[in-house]
């Protein structure tokens, strides 16, 4: 039995992981400069967007870079943490790769090219761009109830 | 008189089935027009189309996708297709035998009907069910006809003038060379805007019709090269007054861009890919859009939807292209 309760929940850690607005380790609003330096092997930061090419990605991160009395909009964060990843991988990759379970996602086609679809999960803070089923785009924001977090609401 | 049209590309008209859909999937490759089972060439067959004796149709075929994943052809035939290139039927999966005809409905991959019903695909495994409606709902535009020559010619004048600016070129050049080799299925083409242009004026063509989206001044579908301008916030800028036409020349150069790919039904650039290529070209190029427009890359945090973040990075590159391209005269 308690075997079981345990398999239950290393089981539900593992779908929210899958589920979650994480890649890598890195998460929006949680991981800081020096956690991206380390986790994607790359050797510095620019504020408030830094680009990285690897070998499999092409990486966005958006860094905290003003404060409350700069920017409304910001978040009560320290400066250089994380709020946001796009990450758009270099070869085909469907999205149970990345773990992604789209079921869930709201989905909607694209306004202007015939093809691309586009998932949503506000909850997840996350949303997919698909062309042919490949993903072409992966945006990771925080989740909906991380808002608490932001200096004034944004309506 | 039907008129079976041969494509520019072998890989135009191309899809890979795609899980829980029914699907039309067109076209020939041999570059050959025939008409009533003979070849013709190509011109020849598209006047017959101008003079209204001839319609266009595509080799088609409906394939069943099962929710196990599994893709089965049920139905081929000829079909119309649209200016987006969705084959039109009238019920290809109720009727196999019927041909498609122009007035039945179009859905973005050519499904049978849109009324967001499940439709059985008609085989003896009961376990097929094809999903069609909902999501395709009107997907293409509505009442589409094709750009006068007229329009055509200027869009390609103007689009010429843009390479040839000694600024507005180096910075279309800049921002090309700055798009990403390669992303998911994506690959860059090598060559210019207006090989591109060629592509679409010799494949499915320019067109214009009611996008049918908010935000969508012009549609393009990678699969059958076609664009079609919006025919009322659009199509009248492309022989209007000279800053109409230039804001033409910046939404044509914006369209193409997106397939500015080896294989554009293989993959396009996104607004996200096209946004970070045009501030890589600025920053190359010395040119200060924040200090002139005051035009930052927009940031996610100010954004609480995405299709709102979408439009953002779109009208980025727009408004740093018309910079860079602001000494232009047309």
């Amino acid at each position: 039995m308690r075997i079981m309760v345990l398999a239950l929940l290393l089981l539900s850690s593992l779908v929210m992981r899958s589920q979650s607005n994480c890649w890598r380790g890195i998460t929006p609003l949680r991981s800081t400069c020096e956690d991206v330096k380390k986790l994607l092997k790359v050797d510095k930061c620019i504020f408030p967007r830094s680009e990285y090419t690897l070998s499999d990605f092409h990486i966005m991160v958006w860094f905290a870079n003003e404060d409350c009395s700069a920017d409304p909009h910001a978040w009560r964060i320290p400066k250089g943490t994380v709020t946001a990843i796009i990450v758009s991988p270099r070869n085909e990759m469907r999205p149970s790769e990345f773990g992604l379970n789209l079921s869930k996602y709201k989905k909607r086609e694209d306004g202007e090219i015939v093809g691309i679809e586009h998932y949503t999960s506000e909850e997840e803070g996350v949303t997919v761009d698909l062309y042919r089923g490949f993903v072409q785009n992966l945006f990771l924001n925080p989740r909906k109830s991380d808002e608490n977090l932001r200096c004034k609401p944004l309506k | 008189m039907l008129v079976d049209v041969g494509f520019v590309d072998p890989y135009l008209y191309w899809e890979e089935p795609q899980p829980d859909r029914l699907q039309l999937l067109g076209g020939n490759s041999n570059g050959l027009c025939i008409v009533e089972g003979m070849s013709w060439d190509c011109m020849s067959a598209y006047r017959l189309m101008e003079l209204n004796v001839a319609d266009e149709v595509v080799p088609t075929t409906v394939y069943a996708v099962y929710k196990s994943g599994r893709v089965k052809p049920i139905w081929t035939g000829l079909a119309s297709h649209d200016p987006l290139g969705h084959a039109v039927s009238s019920s290809p999966v109720g009727d196999p035998s019927s041909r498609a005809s122009s007035t039945g409905s179009t859905g973005s991959n050519g499904h049978a009907d849109d009324s967001g019903s499940e439709v059985l695909a008609g085989t003896s495994d009961s376990s097929v069910t094809v999903i069609a409606g909902a999501d395709y709902v009107s997907t293409g535009p509505q009442d589409p006809s094709r750009l006068t020559e007229t329009q055509v010619e200027k869009l390609r004048g103007n689009l010429q003038k843009f390479l040839n600016d000694p600024e507005c070129g180096k910075f279309i050049n800049a921002l090309l060379n700055s798009l990403p080799n390669e992303v998911a299925s994506t690959t860059k083409r090598v060559g210019s805007l207006m090989g591109v242009f060629n592509n679409v004026d010799h494949g499915g063509g320019f067109w214009s019709g009611d996008t049918n989206r908010k935000n969508a001044l012009a549609i393009t579908n990678p699969n059958t090269m076609t664009t079609t301008f919006d025919s009322q916030r659009s199509t009248p800028l492309i022989t209007g007054k000279s800053w109409e036409q230039f804001g033409a020349t910046v939404l044509l150069a914006h369209e193409l861009t997106h397939i500015f790919t080896h294989s554009p039904n293989a993959g396009v650039y996104a607004h996200v890919q096209m946004a970070q290529a045009a501030s890589a070209a600025a920053s190359s190029l010395g040119l200060d859009v924040k200090g002139a427009l005051m035009l930052d890359f927009p940031d996610p945090k100010n954004y609480t939807k995405d299709d709102d973040y979408d439009l953002a990075l779109s009208e980025y590159y727009n408004r740093t292209l018309a910079y860079a391209c602001r000494k232009v005269k047309l």
